[in-house]
């Protein structure tokens, strides 16, 4: 991955979590319109983020 | 405590400075410290209580520069650095009880366990550094945030010190760095 693909996967990961549902699928539609690649690693990392549990999070203090 | 800088104090301010030689003299006193120190509680085969990584770092920091040196930069500082040392120390130890498993005499209690940074098994700490590791290529800071958290028990607040960063982007690093570690992890599994 370019360090500029990896820019905008974060850039990305970090709006979409601000958003759920229709909102967050509306705008992952917006920005990847044309980049399938873009969208399945934000979505990749979102999966992760629902499913990480306590992974880490229990060592450490995610929040603050 | 002694009213006067340590050794270490000093090195500690000429690292911040930037002098890579302090580093290397630096890793070397602090690994030997946190082996002691976790070697001592090892000692014991039933704890009874916890110790957690963060609290080793805090006992080494108070043994080897204590409690004269207000600087909060350089405190900030030994922690990062202790975290790297710790993240040695934990994968040193994983692989030896790897090796000691085959071998049927693997210690009762492991140091990852103990020190409630994994599940207990080699494995799991090894894969967690060689996903760090793999993260490093990719995005050097959000790796390095992960190492002092994780391995050094630094708050936001240390990090965020350290790294010259708003606590409000160590924050979201941390999130975005964890979502790509199990999602690294979950693809090898």
């Amino acid at each position: 991955m370019t360090p500029e693909t990896w820019r905008k996967v974060q850039q990305l990961f970090q709006d979409a979590l601000q958003l759920q549902g229709r909102e967050r699928s509306d705008l992952l539609d917006r920005v990847c319109a044309n980049d399938a690649s873009l969208r399945a690693e934000v979505e990749k990392l979102l999966r992760a983020d629902e499913r990480a549990g306590g992974f880490i999070e229990d060592a450490i203090d995610l929040a603050a | 405590m002694n009213s006067t800088p340590s050794p270490v104090t000093a090195l500690l301010s000429n690292f911040r400075a930037g002098d890579s030689n302090a580093v290397e003299k630096l890793f070397p006193l602090l690994y030997d410290e946190l082996r002691r120190l976790a070697g001592r509680y090892l000692g014991h085969e039933r704890p009874d209580h916890t110790l957690q990584a963060t609290a080793l770092v805090h006992e080494a920091y108070l043994r080897l520069v204590g409690d004269a040196d207000t600087h909060l930069e350089n405190r900030a500082h030994f922690f990062a650095l202790a975290a790297q040392v710790m993240r040695r120390l934990l994968v040193d130890h994983a692989r030896a009880r790897k090796m000691a498993k085959r071998g049927g005499g693997a210690p009762k209690l492991s140091l990852d366990e103990a020190l409630q940074v994994g599940g207990g098994e080699p494995e799991e700490l090894l894969g967690l550094d060689g996903a760090l590791t793999r993260l490093t290529e990719l995005d050097p800071r959000k790796a390095r945030i992960i190492e002092m958290r994780f391995f050094g028990g630094l708050s936001v607040e240390e990090a965020a010190s350290v790294l010259e960063l708003s606590t409000a982007t160590i924050v979201n690093e941390t999130r975005a760095a964890r979502a790509w570690l199990y999602s690294d992890l979950s693809e090898r599994a």
